[in-house]
């Protein structure tokens, strides 16, 4: 029978059973999660995920403190309401099941391989349903915390998982007078398991401050209890607000402990070695689609690393883990199957920079507005400065080709946080290893076929940041078409091994070749000058003495009055002198 | 028939053989130096404050004319049957337009049209010489002000910089900003979009730069039936705008070419070496 109780908004229906009388709220059997409820949860977790990820980067302390936890989450998770945002009338399971495979596919860092793992297991206690119930709901969340925990290989209390696990269990649910109580239980369970976790693990302990992950998690259980209680809109205010306030006073601003540790930090901080617990150091993600079901893989992995996340859906991986041996752990999966979307972070760089004690600054902020990032292959540090002067976002130093590896360019294009990136090979013979590290990254690459430093240089010069990708494109293909490169480099003359010659190189092969330098520059010109051209560029260097550069210099211009010249310093130890002709 | 005066700031680059032979009326800017303050035109020559402009760090700050000398240079030209029409450079660069507003509110003008060019230097000073032109000629006002809205889409200003010092000292260097450390001598040419200095392409030398500037204008001046004119003007570059000069007329049919200057104020925003190209498409 119906029971109608004064002043509450719900109806009781008593019934009989054989425990004895006990009350269950109508609202336990009505649907409470739809698709739009679905859509509007993950909205405004991100919402207050947005509004605190700076925030969250400087409370990242676990497991590395690479101050981008924050970031990672909130793109992890802006990337899947992207994919679902479109489909959102879209039956429940069909945009839960989109939610999870999307943030398994953009998953960023640790937190964001949890979270996906997390999605998964919710979609799975979602099943068939169209609509979740409030028991569905907490079947999912008590599904997507065992699912998450299962793909941690060393799981830890005091992070993200424990307040994960809180998830009101079924025996607990009769006890509540109404579902709005249960919710609310829900959402100060997980803030006290918020507020525990800084008793559980020892660095949190130290600093006085709760996990960043742990925090960033909470917003979706408020999102959960703001979105679905029936309560007023001022009771659910107050109670997030005081919670809040009880939260805040375990955060770097508020929390006097952290102050006293960061200080003591400074102090002990050598900027150089303050990576020293860096057991492992490059941060690397990648999708492994396996061709054959792979026995232990957890294990074969743990071998080359720790802190490994490994996520499946169905046959395709989701792999993240510290390790040293990136190229091995590589070269070992794939003879496992498909390796794609590969991300590798230096963490001793990040680590370095996160501890920007002085300035607070944000660090890797996701809203920073570039889309085009430039990274080009420099052989000295004298061409990389000229270049990230011009505006190459990265110029990586490689004494030659040979010593270039995929380590090197797969943590460069890492850094750059831009989707769509621009790469200068500036060398004949890389290309293979570009197609390769392109093939694999995670980011959407456009090499630029430039084949030495000269028209590496035009290229960016010609880059503009207003025009757009394809204009871009043109633009520094067009640069390159227009520019001549000339290497002077010696050698030791066959027959005679005393005399040194000088040999021009052009278009990768001998232009031509002479006794002394200045002598090959002023025949190289000779040869390859044309009308067009009114501009040399001379790169000498660092062999070479000043009086024989300020000769060359007179003689050139002398010798050209017509032309303009600038000369500049490159550091390379081989190349003597490069040539840019346009 | 009523008569149209033009009025302008001189911040706008206009020489005073130009305003003169345009009967444009100037209101002069103010330099500001920490013992005096000198306005533009009246107390100094654009030429010698040239001569000042090396010293980087002693250069003055500038400041647009006071709403009521604003006021007063209405007042001085208008007379029975005029309409004035008062060109400022964008807002978002000075307050100018800001104060021609509260200065034609406050004098009650009914015949004052206020118009912000969105542009500055030649640009603007290519919107007043046209403007005025047409006024003398007797043209309506109604004429005078629908080629000034259609004035952008027929017009365009290429500067070219030799140092950026200036610009990111001033504070207007907008979205030119990434070039600020280049190891390598760049020429920057950068153009006016929604009222701010906007990098168009990098040059490494002034001729590349022209060539650059020249296939720009090509691409809306498509061929020589459509007649432009045409500003340049330069600090220390005589020499290299003679050249300028030449391969225009070689690739154009020009109708009317116009040696202006940068203003005094300008200058401190772009330092020395600068030139400048501005088209207009009659």
């Amino acid at each position: 029978m119906f029971v109608y109780v004064p002043g509450c908004s719900f109806m009781f229906l008593v019934v009989p059973c054989m425990e004895g009388l006990y009350i269950m709220s109508l609202t336990k059997g009505l649907t409470i999660i739809d698709s739009a409820k679905y859509l509007e949860i993950i909205d405004y977790t991100v919402q207050r995920i947005e509004e605190n990820f700076s925030l969250l980067n400087t409370m990242n302390l676990f497991p590395v403190a690479d101050g981008d936890t924050g970031t990672n989450i909130l793109l992890t998770l802006k990337n899947g309401t992207k994919s679902i945002t479109h489909i959102k009338n879209s039956e429940l399971k069909y945009i839960s099941a989109q939610f999870y495979e999307s943030l398994m596919v953009n998953s960023r860092g640790n937190s964001g391989v949890i979270l996906a793992q997390y999605f998964k297991g919710f979609h799975n206690g979602v099943g068939g349903s169209q609509n979740l119930t409030l028991e569905g709901l907490f079947n999912s969340l008590d599904s997507a915390y065992h699912s998450a925990y299962n793909a941690v290989s060393n799981p830890q209390e005091g992070t993200i998982l424990s307040v994960m696990k809180v998830s009101v269990d079924f025996s607990e649910l009769k006890s509540y007078e109404s579902g709005n109580e249960a919710l609310k239980a829900l959402y100060e369970k997980s803030c006290k398991a918020l507020i525990h976790c800084k008793n559980q693990l020892e660095i949190l302990k130290e600093a006085g401050i709760i996990d960043s992950g742990a925090f960033a998690f909470t917003f979706f259980i408020e999102a959960i209890y703001f979105t679905l209680s029936t309560d007023t809109l001022k009771n659910k205010k107050q109670c997030i607000s005081e919670w809040q306030k009880e939260i805040q006073a375990y955060t770097p601003e508020y929390s006097y402990q952290f102050k006293v540790w960061k200080e003591k930090l400074k102090t002990n901080l050598d900027p150089l070695t303050s990576n020293e617990d860096l057991k492992y150091r490059y941060c690397t993600e990648f999708l492994l689609d396996l061709e054959s079901t792979k026995g232990n893989l957890q294990k074969e992995l743990l071998a080359f690393g720790d802190s490994l996340v490994l996520i499946d859906n169905g046959s395709k991986y989701k792999v993240h883990i510290h390790c040293n041996e990136v190229e091995k752990l590589l070269d070992y999966s794939e003879t496992l199957g498909t390796v794609h979307r590969v991300k590798v972070d230096d963490m001793k760089y990040q680590h370095h920079n996160s501890f920007d004690l002085d300035n607070n600054k944000e660090i890797f902020s996701p809203s920073a507005n570039q889309d085009i990032s430039i990274l080009s292959i420099a052989f000295s540090k004298g061409y990389s400065d000229i270049m990230e002067s011009l505006g190459a976002d990265k110029a990586i130093v490689a004494k030659d080709s040979e010593k270039l590896n995929i380590l090197d360019l797969l943590t460069a294009l890492s850094s750059l946080r831009s989707s769509e990136v621009f790469i200068l090979p500036n060398d004949y013979s890389i290309k293979d290893l570009i197609d390769k590290a392109c093939e694999i990254s995670f980011q959407n690459t456009h090499i630029i076929h430039s084949k030495t430093i000269p028209e590496g240089i035009s290229a960016i010069i010609a880059f503009n940041e207003t025009d757009n990708l394809a204009q871009n494109k043109e633009n520094m293909t067009g640069a390159i078409n227009n520019v001549k490169s000339v290497y002077v480099t010696h050698g030791y003359n066959e027959n005679n091994r005393d005399a040194k010659s000088y040999f021009a190189l052009h278009n990768n092969s001998l232009l031509l070749s002479g006794d002394c330098p200045k002598t090959v520059l002023n025949n190289s010109i000779n040869r390859l000058i044309e009308k067009s051209h009114s501009l040399i560029t001379l790169y000498y260097g660092e062999s070479q003495t000043q009086d024989s550069i300020n000769d060359i210099m007179l003689s050139l211009s002398t010798n050209y009055k017509s032309l303009d010249f600038e000369f500049l310093s490159s550091d390379h130890p081989d190349y003597h002198y490069v040539l840019a002709i346009e | 028939m009523r008569k149209v005066k033009v009025i302008t700031g001189s911040q706008a680059s206009l020489s005073t053989e130009l305003a003169k032979e345009f009967a444009i009326t100037i209101i002069p800017y103010s330099l500001n130096y920490p013992d005096t303050s000198l306005k533009e035109g009246v107390d100094i020559s654009t030429e010698d404050f040239y001569k000042t402009l090396r010293k980087i760090d002693s250069l003055p700050s500038s400041s647009p004319p006071a709403i009521g000398e604003i006021i007063n240079c209405i007042d001085a030209v208008n007379k029975d049957n005029t309409d004035i029409i008062l060109i400022t450079l964008s807002s978002r660069y000075s307050q100018m337009y800001n104060s021609c507003k509260s200065a034609v509110s406050e004098g009650g003008y009914k015949n004052v049209h206020l118009i912000d060019s969105q542009g500055a230097s030649a640009y603007q000073a290519m919107m007043v010489i046209i403007v005025a032109q047409m006024a003398l000629a007797g043209k309506s006002l109604d004429s005078i002000l629908d080629c000034i809205k259609d004035f952008n889409n027929r017009s365009d200003e290429f500067l070219v910089f030799d140092t950026l010092k200036y610009l990111a000292k001033g504070g207007r260097i907008g979205k030119v900003k990434a070039l600020l450390g280049s190891m390598i001598s760049i020429k920057p040419i950068v153009v006016h979009r929604d009222g701010i200095t906007t990098p168009l392409a990098k040059a490494r030398t002034n001729k590349q730069a022209l060539n650059k500037i020249i296939s720009e204008i090509k691409s809306k001046v498509i061929d020589r039936n459509m007649k432009i004119a045409v500003i340049i003007q330069g600090i220390d570059v005589e020499g290299w705008l003679i050249e300028v000069e030449k391969q225009l007329r070689e690739h154009f049919n020009i109708e009317n070419l116009w040696h202006s200057r940068f203003s005094a104020v300008t200058s401190i925003h772009t330092g020395p070496k600068v030139w400048s190209i501005t088209y207009h498409i009659l």
